[in-house]
């Protein structure tokens, strides 16, 4: 999940590095927790904040864009369809960003998103329906006509 | 219209397009591995001390001398060195602090003092500790009248107090130095987690790698973090002299580095309307301003804005 939601802004090969970053800020201050049943979407706005944090301190500088990496290094054809992908994700409202990315990318169904996020069921449907229907259209998918 | 099973858990239909995306974006899913925690802990700006990292082990590990669960009243007590007494009574193996005692430590000496389930109170040469409070599963509190302790909790927050003359210190979940004299004079070292000191219904939070001094009769001043400049230090100190606080003021201001919103945040409610806008215009050059916080909102104190700006600096620490 918090792969996921670091995903949404910051580069990819910044987001493993990142992810342990956000659990050791989170352990210096669970102590600040004080309900352990909101401790995931605890953990999602501190990731939010990260990739926020990290967006806003580097948006100034010269971005390193995720296909340069790509075509720095010997990646192949997935990877670069994998990043093209991700980056029109990335240009989606932020309010499906990060839907779409835990349920495409890391594989969450709905009901574990909603249960990480702590945003209802209805709105994580109704994120992922509008998000994807998104999605389509700047990729260009073909629609399912049912 | 948002009837998409196989989007929403993989239910049949498969739709295919969904399918397409979830192997395209495979490649980038992340991969869980080991916690490098040299080069993390070289990342953060506040890494864990190795000392208090083994003792969360030893914690975790279960030793049956950090572990009172069930235990009826009271803390268990254990000399460390030196002579020890619980009101007139030296103390021997087996001894415990009950509620209403008083532990006071010789020249020389050291005593622990395990506290229920939650954690371990070491309690240095000449201090008085006493037990006021202390409810199974809930509160725990004690009173340190004067001396020094080291305290390692690992409770929830708020569960465990220490009451001195100067101000209440809440747990946040820690470790922390904590020492005062007689008059209520003392300072707080954090080394792990987070404490708040309360007085009156002002709180101080003080986050791990910082200080903070506690003035008798006054309460807890503001934080600053130990490596800041000691140009800074001595600077916080001198605010609460109200002759040289002016001045000491433009010392913070000119010291403070980007880590340092932490004291200057504090000092916004402390100062007068002139000199807040001073502190103000300097946070906002060294951390900047949160969306939905702005200067007017500042200067009036308004609660949430503070709280914001708060959750955004804390970020860096």
């Amino acid at each position: 999940m918090v792969h996921g939601m670091l995903l949404t802004r910051v580069p990819v090969q910044e987001a493993d590095d990142l992810v342990q970053d956000v659990f050791l800020h989170a352990l210096s201050k669970l102590g600040r927790l004080r309900d352990p049943e909101a401790f995931g979407p605890w953990l999602a706005a501190i990731a939010r904040s990260f990739s926020v944090r990290y967006h806003r301190r580097h948006r100034r500088s010269a971005d390193l864009p995720d296909d340069v990496a790509v075509h720095g290094s010997l990646e192949t054809h997935d990877a670069c369809e994998a990043h093209r992908v991700l980056a029109a994700i990335r240009a989606l409202p932020d309010t499906y960003r990060a839907t779409l990315v835990l349920r495409l990318v890391e594989g969450l169904t709905g009901p574990q998103i909603a249960a990480c996020t702590g945003l209802t069921p209805g709105s994580v449907r109704v994120n992922l329906h509008r998000g994807m229907g998104l999605l389509r259209a700047r990729l260009q998918c073909p629609q399912d006509e049912s | 219209m948002t009837d998409d099973p196989y989007l929403w858990n993989r239910s049949d239909p498969i739709d295919p397009d969904v399918e397409r995306l979830e192997r395209t974006l495979a490649p980038l899913r992340y991969r869980a591995r080991s916690l490098d925690l040299s080069r993390a802990l070289a990342r953060s700006r506040a890494p864990l001390r190795p000392l208090a990292v083994a003792a969360l082990v030893a914690l975790a590990a279960g030793t049956t001398w950090l572990i009172f669960r069930g235990e009826p009243t009271g803390f268990g007590v254990e000399t460390l060195a030196g002579v020890s007494m619980i009101d007139d009574t030296p103390i021997r193996h087996g001894s415990r602090l009950e509620v209403g005692s008083w532990l006071q430590t010789g020249e020389g000496a050291a005593v622990v003092v395990r506290i229920a389930d939650l954690g371990v109170v070491t309690v240095h040469a000449n201090s008085r500790l006493g037990l006021l409070e202390s409810r199974a599963g809930a509160v725990q509190r004690l009173g340190l009248h004067h001396g020094r302790i080291e305290a390692l909790i690992t409770a929830p927050p708020r569960l465990f107090f220490v009451n001195t003359p100067s101000a209440v210190a809440v747990d946040l979940g820690c470790a922390y130095v904590l020492a005062v004299d007689e008059a209520g004079a003392g300072m707080l070292e954090v080394t792990l987690g987070w404490v708040a000191l309360e007085r009156d219904g002002r709180a101080v939070t003080v986050p791990q790698g910082a200080t903070c001094r506690l003035y008798a009769g006054r309460g807890p001043g503001a934080p600053w973090f130990t490596d800041a400049a000691p140009a800074l230090q001595t600077a916080v100190d001198r605010l609460e002299k109200p002759a040289d606080a002016d001045h000491a003021l433009d010392v913070v201001l000119a010291e403070a580095r980007p880590r340092d919103a932490l004291t200057l945040w504090h000092l916004l409610a402390r100062v007068t309307d002139t000199r807040r806008l001073d502190l103000i215009g300097r946070l906002v050059e060294l951390v900047g301003l949160p969306p939905g916080v702005t200067v007017d909102g500042v200067m009036d104190l308004d609660a949430s804005m503070l709280a914001a700006w708060w959750a955004d600096i804390e970020l860096d620490w």
